[in-house]
C-alpha cells in the first residue's frame, strides 16, 4: 500500500486524473450550456458516441486527426441540431428526445462502421500526440501532471474560464441564462427564443463533441462499439454535482477522474480488498454527490429546464 | 441497444438468407454468430483458422459461412433459431456463452451441430458440443520472455473481466515468468468493461508507473505501449500491426483443430446417418494437438528470451513441461 505514496505513483495518479477528465470537461461544459437554455438533452452519450465514431472515421478517411477532430464536432453539432428540433421545434417531450437518441447513435454507429469498414481487419487511425509545453512540463509535480497532456486536454481546460466568461460576461451568455429562467423574457423584447436555443444546444453539441474525439482520435487508435462507456451518463450527473456552474463541473469531473484514476492504481498495488469496491468508487461517489446537492445549498438549475416553451403561455 | 441489434441482426440475417442455396453434397455451410464484430481479436482469431481449414478443403468439402455480428444476450436465441430453421446450415457456431439457448433447440434439429465456445456454457450433449481453447501454454511461453527481458523485474497484464479462460493465462504468465526470473513481480488490472480501450490504456499508464516495462495485453489497447515505450504482449492474433517495434511476441488461439474434429463429425453422420453425440465435457485441444501457439519472437528479443521461449516450447509439444490450469482469480504481487 505504502507504494501508493511514491512520488512517481502519485504523479502518475494525478497526471490519468487530468486525461480521463478531458472528455467528461468537454461533454458537462456542453451539457451546462444546453441546459441552461432550458433544454434538457439525455443525449449526451449519443451524441460522445456518434462524435467518437465520427472523429475516427474522418481521421482514418482523411489521415488527418484535424479532420477527424472537425469531422467530431460537426457529429456533435448535427447530434444536437436533431435534438434541438425535437425539443425546440416540435416541442417533443426532451426526456423521450434525448434517449431516443442514444439508441439511434448506439445502432447508428455501429451500422456506419461496418457499412465503411467492410472488412476483417482491424482498422486503425493516427491519434493526437502528446503537446509537452515548453518549459512548463519541466516544473517538478505541475508539469508531469499537467504540461506533458494531448492538445485536447488543454483546451478543456481552457473550456471552462471560457464558458465561464461566455456565459456570466457576455450578452449572448445573459440571452442564454435567461431562455432557461424565464424565455418569455427574450420573447417580449422581439427576439427569438428559438433560435437562441438552436445556438445554445448546437455550440453545447459540438462541445460535447470534442470530448467524444478525445475517447477516440485523442486516445486510442481504434473504435469499438459504446466506445464512450457510459461516460456521457457521467457527465450529466458532473452537470448537477457542479450545481450547473462552470468551476462545479470542473471539481466534480476531477473527483470523479480521480477516483477512477487511483482505483487503476490501487489494483496494481495489490490491497488486500475486492478490487470491484474500487471500480465502483466514482459511481458511488456519483450518487454522494446527488444526495448531498438535493440537501444542501441553492441550487442553480434553471427554472425552466426542460420544459418547452410555447409563445402565449402564462 | 438490444432493440437495434435486434432488429440489425434479424436485417443481416435475413439478407444472408435470402440469398442461401440448398446444401450440396461437397458443401459444408456454417452458419455463426458472433459477440462481438469480426476485427475483434477474439472472432478474428476463429475467423482467419477457418479461412486455413478452408483452403484445404477436408473431405473434399467447399465450406461456406454465413455469420452475424454483435449479438448477446436474449437475441442470440432468435438469432440461433432463425438459421436453425433456415434447413441450409450444417453447423451453427455460437461464439460465446449459449448452451441454454442450444439447450432448447438442438433436439428439434438433430441434423445440426451445434458448437458454443467459451467461458459460460455447459454439457448438454447431444448435437450440442462445448468447445474452447485454453492459452495457458502459450501464455507461460510469453511470460518466460518477459521474464528475462524485464528490465525493471515488473511486469503486468491487463485484462477486461476475469474469468476462467483469462485467469489461467495471467497464472501461467506469471509461472512462466517466476520459472526464469523468481524475483519478478506481476501487476494485474481488470477494466471490467468489454468496450473501453481508453480505461485499458489508463491502466496500462498506471501499470507503466509503477514499473511495469512489459505488459500481457489482454485489453486489445496497444497505442499506450507505443506511446510510453515499453512492450506489450498480445493476445489471441499476431497483433505486431497494431504497434509495431512495441509487440514483441503474441499468443495464438488455433481453431483448426477444432474445424476439423466437427467436420469429421459431419461428414459421418451425412455419409452413415451417425447420430451426434457430443462428450459432457469442454473439446479443447492444447498446444501439442494445435490449438494454441505463439508468434515468432520479434528479432530484437534477447537471444537469450528466444531462446529459453524455444526451449520450453519443445518441452511443452514433447510432454516433458506440463504448464498447471489454474482459473483461480490473480491479484497483483
Amino acid at each position: 500500500m505504502n507504494e501508493l505514496f511514491t512520488e512517481t505513483i502519485l504523479i502518475a495518479v494525478l497526471a490519468a486524473t487530468v486525461r480521463i477528465a478531458t472528455p467528461l470537461i468537454f461533454a458537462a461544459l456542453g451539457e451546462l450550456i444546453t441546459e441552461r437554455a432550458g433544454i434538457l438533452n439525455l443525449g449526451v452519450e449519443g451524441t460522445m458516441l456518434m462524435a467518437a465514431f465520427a472523429g475516427f472515421a474522418g481521421s482514418f478517411a482523411t489521415g488527418s486527426t484535424w479532420a477527424g477532430l472537425l469531422a467530431a464536432m460537426l457529429a456533435g453539432a448535427m447530434m444536437a441540431f436533431l435534438m434541438v428540433f425535437m425539443a425546440a421545434t416540435l416541442k417533443v417531450e426532451q426526456v423521450v428526445t434525448g434517449l431516443a437518441l442514444n439508441l439511434l447513435a448506439a445502432g447508428m454507429s455501429l451500422y456506419l462502421f461496418k457499412v465503411y469498414f467492410e472488412t476483417q481487419s482491424m482498422p486503425m487511425t493516427e491519434v493526437m500526440p502528446f503537446m509537452p509545453i515548453p518549459y512548463l512540463a519541466d516544473i517538478p509535480w505541475l508539469g508531469p501532471i499537467m504540461f506533458q497532456q494531448k492538445g485536447l486536454t488543454y483546451l478543456a481546460f481552457l473550456m471552462v474560464p471560457a464558458v465561464w466568461f461566455f456565459l456570466y460576461r457576455t450578452k449572448w451568455g445573459l440571452e442564454i441564462r435567461v431562455l432557461g429562467e424565464n424565455p418569455k423574457v427574450i420573447d417580449t423584447k422581439g427576439m427569438s427564443v428559438t433560435l437562441r436555443q438552436y445556438g445554445a444546444v448546437i455550440m453545447g453539441g459540438v462541445l460535447v463533441g470534442l470530448g467524444g474525439a478525445f475517447v477516440t482520435i485523442g486516445s486510442v487508435v481504434r473504435f469499438v462499439p459504446d466506445i464512450t462507456a457510459g461516460r456521457g451518463w457521467l457527465a450529466l450527473v458532473i452537470v448537477i454535482a457542479g450545481n450547473w456552474r462552470p468551476s462545479g463541473i470542473l471539481l466534480a469531473a476531477l473527483v470523479f477522474a480521480f477516483l477512477d484514476a487511483l482505483q487503476l492504481q490501487i489494483q496494481g498495488v495489490g490491497v488486500d480488498l475486492p478490487y470491484q469496491i474500487f471500480l465502483a468508487l466514482p459511481y458511488v461517489m456519483a450518487v454522494v454527490l446527488m444526495v448531498l446537492k438535493s440537501r444542501g445549498g441553492r441550487s442553480e438549475q434553471p427554472g425552466r429546464l426542460g420544459i418547452p416553451y410555447f409563445r402565449g403561455e402564462r | 441497444m438490444k432493440l437495434l441489434s435486434r432488429i440489425a441482426g434479424s436485417a443481416l440475417l435475413a439478407a444472408s438468407l435470402s440469398v442461401a442455396t440448398p446444401s450440396l453434397a461437397d458443401d459444408l455451410n456454417i452458419a455463426a454468430i458472433f459477440p462481438d464484430g469480426v476485427e475483434n481479436a477474439w472472432t478474428k482469431a476463429f475467423l482467419d483458422s477457418l479461412d486455413v481449414v478452408k483452403a484445404q478443403h477436408p473431405h473434399g468439402l467447399d465450406i461456406h459461412l454465413d455469420f452475424t455480428e454483435n449479438v448477446f444476450g436474449d437475441t442470440i436465441m432468435e438469432v440461433l433459431e432463425a438459421y436453425s430453421e433456415s434447413g441450409k446450415y450444417d453447423m451453427i457456431w455460437t461464439h460465446q456463452a449459449s448452451s441454454d439457448q442450444v439447450e432448447e433447440l438442438k433436439d428439434q434439429f438433430p441434423d445440426i451441430l451445434y458448437v458454443s465456445t467459451g467461458g459460460g456454457n455447459r454439457a448438454v450433449g447431444g448435437n450440442g458440443f462445448q468447445g474452447d481453447i485454453f492459452l495457458h501454454e502459450s501464455s507461460y511461453l510469453v511470460g518466460v520472455y518477459a521474464g528475462l527481458d524485464t528490465k525493471t523485474n515488473v511486469i503486468g497484464t491487463v485484462g477486461l473481466f476475469p474469468s476462467d479462460n483469462v485467469n489461467d493465462q495471467v497464472n501461467a504468465f506469471r509461472a512462466g515468468a517466476r520459472s526464469v526470473n523468481p524475483d519478478v513481480k506481476l501487476k494485474v488490472t481488470f477494466i471490467e468493461s468489454w468496450y473501453d480501450p481508453l480505461k485499458a490504456a489508463e491502466a496500462a499508464s498506471a501499470q507503466i508507473a509503477a514499473g511495469a516495462d512489459i505488459i500481457f495485453q489482454l485489453g486489445e489497447t496497444y497505442q499506450v505501449c507505443k506511446e510510453r515505450g515499453i512492450q506489450c504482449i498480445g493476445n489471441y492474433l499476431d497483433m505486431t500491426s497494431q504497434a509495431p517495434g512495441n509487440v514483441p511476441i503474441s499468443t495464438l488461439a488455433k481453431w483448426e483443430p477444432h474445424l476439423n474434429y466437427f467436420i469429421d463429425l459431419i461428414v459421418d453422420h451425412r455419409a452413415n446417418g451417425t447420430a451426434y453425440d457430443a462428450p459432457l465435457h469442454k473439446i479443447v485441444f492444447d498446444m501439442k494437438q494445435g490449438g494454441s501457439d505463439i508468434t515468432k519472437p520479434a528479432d530484437y528479443v534477447s537471444d537469450a528470451a528466444k531462446a529459453a521461449v524455444a526451449r520450453d516450447k519443445a518441452a511443452i509439444l514433447s510432454g516433458e513441461l506440463k504448464v498447471v490450469n489454474d482459473g483461480s482469480l490473480p491479484t497483483s504481487d
